[in-house]
């Protein structure tokens, strides 16, 4: 036991240097890649003389040498200050992820918390109804969500449930209740996509030799389902499941556009096709280290969950 | 009641029993032909009318791709500025957009690249993925820790980032949209098909192949490939629309197909705005994608069925529905009967 | 099987629960301010009720009304040196004071008490109101002058110097701006707490001593800011109407009326205004359609059907939308000759049906046949420039025959056997739906009535666009070109060495024409207005002859504007939602 502690925590201590490097790495070649896009930032659709945006990239450093930049901008973030915005004047970044985080991660974690179990619970009930209507009806389900874009669904969705029927608020964050319809439509495509998975691997899993023995060890067949073969067909399910939940925490561009909500994914496009570098920068070392600490949980999960992979 | 029966059964006239006559019993006897395994896989697929349904459908689909905008009477870019929005008639079997041009035509010419993009953007950044992924997850070691390094790295930097910059070397035709969208997509399928390849590799059969002196290249791809090649062409299946899409959103930011080339996508995200006004512009695009999906989804599900060793014929969603088939049939004709 | 399927559905509410007890992360500061906005929209959305929620307003006299809740996109930036959008102009206007007001294109003083210009017609003093920043503190002439001379200071990049010498010409301003003199010789001067003094360089026609938009700006306060100056409410400081109470980027601004304001008993009496972001155009108008707002800045073109008439107001914006020619052909002495012939100009200006082009591409748009087109200040209010002062060109039908004739015209000057021998062309343009349909439309017309199957659209994003026009890396360039507020505006874009002209600012002209720029430059020293226009319409004349900007509209915007709400108005020439006299009856 206690020899398995020292090797968790030795394991551990080798990721967080791992991941330190990884950022590092993350941040460097962002950095460089994004002075690789065509265009000025400054170039907006007021019309300017060369001379005015010369001056603008002065103002904010950007005449500099890249090397210097990049010198400047590592020291600043070593200070955790990710700088301000070069789109919106007076914007700092930090202040931007403080404000928009909680709202993206908040319908995230409502959209996951919502569709993975859905999902699962589809395709278990779809692997289990094989070939009966139920299958083919949560088949057809799944089709349609895969099919039919988000922008359109969400866009339906909002027109007869707000508009017409009145159930929902059209837009905006105010409450529980402006929450329920954007968090529906954002988890159509974890609930589609678990769904799917799920009964394919519950097939997968079905004849494996271990189900065998547990039916053969006299268990019933609620308990071989939960414990043996739903455990066993979600393993690989979890080798994407940081990012996934990374993803879902970062905020969704076509969802929130669509319900008006203040969250972070309006800013990752935006950013970008504005060449924003200090704002796209701040996003990107924020999602990265979100992305790399949910790998790690997971990778860590991983290991309790299936004894066949254990740390090593 | 049912222990009674089961206790009923068992006792039996032993006068029954008798001992079987060995000489019948050939034990090396062929039962089914012996196939390979990838004649097998046909065999399975051939036999599937929905899969046979699903695949005509595709190839009808496509058919229509390369011929409907040849025969045609209007160019796909043809402007008509003075019979703009018209709803289907005959003329315009699928009406024309705000600027008048044929939307027959522009759907059919919008499913070349849209087919094109999402087959070839799917199955190419898959293999890349897959190829990667099985070698970080079998070698494992420094390999698979540089490999994923490698793809934490580059799943945190926004796809756009380099989306952009591969358009701009390679300019907007369909082969630089391939491209971002193999480099853009083949982290994820690494990643996943490391998992699995972890999953099988501490297997037994594994182990017996790898002490029977195999390589292993030969076991990933002789053993542990066809183990997981049905959930890998179920994912596939399911990122021919994700890449469909994925064009489409590269269009709306401007970074899609370079007009006046459209695809299907784009037509759906143009039409989008007018499902209140023009409901046809926007739900035939978006029907015609949704048909392609359909094909493949169904077409995915059937392959799964067809591909995996270890389902034999009895286990397959087909085979279970005909077996149910005939027993409702029974059980009609006995209560017929009655 | 059903006591699993009941278990894992506990289990799913349980995991939903759980979740949605963290809450708090919703944009409302205050849940009070929540509680009557919302039970107000909702009985708007009824019509049966509109007793119960107008009883509330009676108790107080010049009521405005509670609440105006309207969908505009959000600003970029408060910091006033930075800005450069006329989203930000927005808000200043809401919550600044001003030297003089302008509503609907018509500036009366404010903060200015009585004024007096000398007999050069140089020097303007202002003397002015005591007033208050919102936290109390005076305002002096010193900020009002700041808000020019910080916009002009070479240290702090701002984007607004260039428009501020070209359109004033303050004395020394082009020198402070070059860091060649002191900011003590400028003419722009407080000579005590409540006189401003501006000098100009020369008499400016366009310029009568009203029609400048002047905010007042804290020095001190910019200082201690520094970058942070604008980007949230605690980084800005109101003294007008309305005081910024809150601002969620991305999703609202709320303004709370300001009793402080010097005309607070007269104008802007609706107590609080929100403005939200709705990014999406389909949502803004189903917000519109369920009542959760009054009104809507800017309905997308397809949705103009769906609205009732007496809801939609129809305003111009003084945007012209133009292709322009690159003739300097990007060094190639073959495009080079193709891109400056008048008759290949002609040639493509002809071949457009621009009436059926707006009307199937851009329909809130005015097709135009030349540049000047909105309302201008420098114009009589009753009239617009376009109809006191005609100019010779292109039907707005467009004429194919014409077209034609002078497409082969322009193929013998050039010795070209057929059209297909031509180069090919690149037309540049955004990526943007309205930008690609329109490119589509415009190379395909070309196509069909010239035959020009040889132009290529290249759709970039906006830096990128831009940066390409600004270094001539174009044959064709689709433009949207803000005509200003006077016609010099315009028109010194244009003259030699002018801000759209030469935007490399190294004396790479598209377009030079010495009797254009003389014609300009007298105008603007013309103080008679009918001589002046008169100079300006010939200037507009040759550049419809000469000029290789091709005109195809001015932009024209939809707001959708509930019918209990009265007084909305909106100016793009004064650049702002003008609520000064705007009441919600509901």
């Amino acid at each position: 036991m206690a020899k398995e502690w020292f090797l968790l925590r030795k394991y551990i201590l080798q990721r967080l240097v791992i991941s330190v490097v990884t950022l590092w790495l993350i941040v460097t070649v962002c950095f460089f890649l994004l002075r690789l896009l065509p265009g000025n930032p400054f170039a907006s659709t007021t019309l300017m003389t060369q001379e005015t945006l010369d001056r603008m990239m002065a103002y904010y450093g950007l005449d500099q040498p890249l090397w210097k930049q990049y010198l400047t901008y590592m020291g600043n973030l070593l200070k955790g200050d990710f700088g301000y915005s070069l789109k919106y004047a007076g914007r700092s970044v930090n202040y931007v992820i403080a404000s928009t985080f909680p709202v993206s991660a908040q319908l995230g974690l409502q959209a996951l918390a919502f569709g993975i179990p859905t999902g699962l619970l589809l395709g278990i009930l779809a692997a289990k109804l094989r070939g009966r209507a139920a299958d083919a009806g949560i088949n057809v389900f799944v089709i349609i969500c895969t099919a039919v874009p988000t922008f359109i669904i969400a866009a339906l969705l909002q027109y007869f449930l707000a508009l017409k029927l009145e159930l929902f608020p059209v837009a905006q964050w105010k409450s529980f209740a402006y929450t329920i319809l954007p968090t529906i439509c954002l988890s159509l495509g974890t609930v589609s996509g678990y769904a799917r998975s799920m009964r394919t691997l519950m097939l997968e899993v079905d004849r494996q030799d271990f189900l065998k023995t547990a039916k053969a060890k006299g268990l019933g067949p609620a308990r071989i389902v939960v414990f043996h073969q739903i455990r066993n067909a979600i393993i690989p399910m979890i080798t994407n499941l940081g990012t996934e939940i990374a993803g879902m925490l970062m905020g969704s561009y076509v969802i929130e556009k669509i319900f008006s909500i203040p969250g972070m994914g309006a800013y990752f496009v935006d950013s970008i096709n504005g060449l924003d570098y200090t704002m796209v920068m701040g996003l990107v070392i924020f999602q990265a280290v979100i992305v790399i600490g949910a790998n790690f949980v997971v990778d860590l999960l991983y290991g309790v969950i299936d004894p066949r992979i254990r740390v090593r | 009641m049912e222990k009674e029966k089961q206790l009923a059964a068992v006792t039996v006239d032993p006068a029954l029993c008798r001992p079987v006559d060995r000489s019948r019993l050939d034990t090396d006897q062929i039962v089914r032909p012996s196939v390979s395994y990838w004649a097998g896989v046909w065999r399975r697929l051939k036999q599937d009318k929905l899969a046979i349904f699903c695949a005509s459908l595709l190839a009808v689909l496509i058919l229509l791709a390369i011929f409907a905008p040849l025969f045609s009477p209007y160019r796909y870019d043809q402007t008509d500025l003075l019979s703009g929005n018209l709803p289907p008639s005959m003329e315009h079997w699928f009406g024309t957009d705000s600027a008048g041009r044929d939307m027959w035509t522009r759907v059919w010419v919008g499913a070349r690249v849209s087919l094109a993009v999402g087959f070839i953007g799917a199955i190419l950044p898959f293999v890349i993925g897959m190829f990667v992924g099985s070698v970080a997850g079998w070698f494992g070691g420094w390999i698979d820790m540089l490999i994923m390094r490698v793809i934490d790295i580059g799943l945190c930097i926004p796809s756009m980032i380099y989306v952009i910059l591969i358009l701009v070397y390679f300019g907007g035709g369909p082969q630089a949209i391939i491209i971002a969208l193999a480099v853009m997509n083949w982290m994820g399928p690494a990643r996943g098909y490391r998992g699995r390849i972890l999953q099988f590799k501490n297997r037994e059969f594994t182990l017996a192949a790898e002490t029977l002196g195999a390589t292993p290249m030969r076991i990933i791809y002789r053993h542990i490939l066809p183990n997981i090649l049905g959930n890998i062409v179920v994912s596939l299946t399911s990122f021919v629309p994700a890449a469909i899409f994925m064009e489409a959103s590269l269009a709306f930011i401007g970074l899609g197909i370079a007009p006046p080339m459209t695809s299907l996508g784009q037509l759906a995200s143009d039409g989008a705005g007018m499902y209140r006004t023009h409901f046809y512009q926007f739900i035939i695009p978006s029907l015609v994608i949704s048909l392609i999906i359909f094909a493949f989804f169904m077409l995915g599900n059937c392959l799964r069925d067809a591909l995996d060793p270890q389902l034999r014929d009895e286990m397959s969603t087909s085979a279970l529905r005909k077996r149910r088939r005939a027993e409702q049939l029974a059980k009609s004709r006995k209560g017929a009967a009655k | 099987m059903t006591s699993k399927k009941r278990w894992l559905t506990c289990a799913v509410a349980a995991m939903m629960t759980l979740s949605f007890a963290a809450c708090g992360t919703y944009t409302d500061s205050t849940t009070v301010s929540d509680e009557p906005e919302s039970s107000a929209s909702e009985t708007a959305g009824s019509e049966e009720t509109p007793d119960a929620s107008s009883a509330e307003g009676e108790e107080e006299t010049a009521s405005g009304g509670d609440s105006f809740t309207i969908v505009a996109t959000q600003p970029n930036t408060l910091n006033m040196i930075q800005s450069q959008s006329n989203l930000d102009n927005y808000c200043f206007y809401l919550t600044q004071e001003m030297l003089f007001r302008p509503y609907d294109g018509v500036y009366s003083p404010e903060v200015v008490d009585t004024w007096e210009v000398d007999e050069t017609g140089t020097v303007y003093t202002y003397h002015l109101k005591e007033t208050n920043w919102s936290d109390g503190t005076p305002i002096t002439a010193d900020d009002f002058a700041y808000y020019f001379l910080a916009q002009l200071d070479p240290a702090m990049g701002s984007a607004n110097a260039t428009t501020l010498i070209t359109t004033y010409g303050f004395v020394n301003a082009e020198a402070y701006y070059n860091g060649e003199c002191d900011v003590s010789e400028v003419g722009i001067k407080a000579l005590d707490d409540y006189t401003l003094q501006l000098t100009l360089e020369e008499p400016k026609a366009d310029f009568d001593g009203t029609n400048i938009t002047c905010y007042p700006l804290d020095a001190d306060f910019v200082a201690e800011q520094g970058e942070a100056l604008g980007g949230t409410p605690e980084n800005y400081m109101c003294s007008g109407p309305y005081v910024l109470a809150d601002w969620t980027y991305g999703s609202s601004l709320t303004y709370e009326k300001n009793d402080q304001w010097l005309l607070a008993d007269e104008q802007f009496l609706v107590e609080t205004v929100t403005m939200l972001e709705a990014t999406d155009a389909n949502t803004s108008v189903s917000m519109f359609e369920s009542g959760e707002v009054d009104a809507v800045l800017s309905v997308d073109d397809d949705y103009l059907s769906i609205l009732p008439e007496e809801n939609l107001q129809y305003f111009v914006f003084n945007a012209l939308k133009a292709v322009q020619l690159n003739t300097l052909g990007q060094g190639d002495a073959e495009k080079i000759a193709l891109l400056s012939n008048e008759n290949f100009r002609f040639a493509l200006s002809y071949a457009l049906n621009r009436e059926a082009i707006v009307a199937a591409v851009t329909p809130t748009d005015t097709p135009v046949n030349r540049y000047l087109f909105a309302p201008m200040t420098g114009n009589s209010p009753e009239t617009l420039f376009e109809d006191d002062y005609a100019v010779e060109s292109v039907p707005l039908a467009g004429d194919a025959e014409q077209a034609k004739a002078y497409l082969q015209a322009a193929l013998d000057e050039l010795g070209y056997a057929s059209v297909d021998e031509l180069p090919a062309l690149s037309y540049l343009t955004f990526e943007n739906e309205a930008y690609r349909l329109m490119a589509e439309t415009l190379v395909d017309q070309w196509n069909q009535v010239l035959g020009l199957g040889n132009i290529t659209i290249d759709l970039k994003p906006i830096p990128d666009a831009i940066q390409s026009m600004m270094s001539y890396q174009y044959d064709i360039y689709y433009t949207s070109l803000g005509t200003g507020a006077v016609p010099s505006g315009f028109f010194n874009m244009w003259i030699t060495g002018g801000s759209a002209n030469d935007v490399a600012a190294n004396g790479s002209n598209i377009f030079s024409n010495e009797e254009f720029d003389a014609l300009v430059d007298e105008a603007q020293r013309t103080m008679d207005r009918e001589d002046r226009m008169a100079l300006y319409a010939q200037a507009e004349q040759i550049m419809i002859d000469e000029s290789p900007l091709i005109p195809i509209s001015t932009s024209g915007n939809y707001a959708a504007v509930a019918s209990y709400v009265d007084g909305f108005m909106y100016n793009s020439n004064d650049n702002a939602i003008e609520l000064n006299y705007l009441t919600v009856n509901k």
